[in-house]
């Protein structure tokens, strides 16, 4: 039987590295000690500012150091759940956020504030399109 | 239930963790030929996670190899 549950975001035209940042940033405003790794290389980012986005399709947030040094023990087990989130995103259109239990209070709250950043950010980024185009045709009509 | 399969490289790192399962899972290995009648897991692991919604066979001439990794 396979483990865990993948939960599919879409990126609502951001593109696949804007949705994976955002993600990762709606995670560490829950998980204020998270640690971030490579799935390419396993490397181990120290600070979420170490993180090399442009060569990242898939990350790894663990809760905290804890967490990450429990998975790198013992891999998947009852007594780690919920304690890590494996982010993939290789479409331009969807983000896949990995948990144990999509379910369980902490990680259907977390997903939630993952979609709902996505969705702000881009009709943000819609809004300032829809002005910057207003601006142009103003100038224009001038 | 059904039957899930990996086409991902038994060096890969973090293997487990990428599939979700624990350890010991990866004690064992069958490797067969693929005839393309498996389906990719929903979401970007299905680029490499894949599965039968049914119990599988494999019938001897697609068996490549098997045993501990």
């Amino acid at each position: 039987m396979l483990g865990r549950q993948d939960i599919v975001v879409q990126t609502h035209g951001l593109g696949r590295l804007s949705a994976l940042d955002i993600c990762a940033r709606a995670i560490l405003l829950r998980w204020r000690g998270a640690v971030f790794q490579s799935g390419a290389t396993a490397q181990v980012y120290v600070g979420y500012g170490a993180i090399l986005w442009g060569r990242e399709h898939e990350i790894f947030v663990y809760r905290d150091r804890d967490a990450l040094d429990n998975w790198e023990e013992f891999e998947a087990h009852a007594g780690n759940a919920n304690t890590m989130i494996y982010l993939l995103a290789y479409d331009e259109t969807q983000v896949t956020v990995v948990v144990d239990d999509a379910t369980a209070r902490e990680m259907a709250s977390l997903i939630l504030a993952m979609q709902r950043s996505i969705w702000n950010m881009s009709t943000r980024r819609y809004s300032l399109e829809k002005a910057d185009s207003a601006t142009i045709s103003g100038a224009i009509s001038l | 239930m059904g039957a899930y399969f990996t086409n991902l490289d038994q060096d890969t790192l973090l293997l487990a963790r990428k599939l979700g399962i624990p350890r010991e899972k990866l004690e064992f290995v069958l490797c067969f030929a693929d005839v393309a009648d498996l389906r990719p897991l929903r979401g970007d692991r299905g680029r490499f996670i894949f599965y039968s919604p049914v119990d599988y066979g494999v019938e001897p001439a697609r068996q490549i190899d098997a045993g501990p990794t």
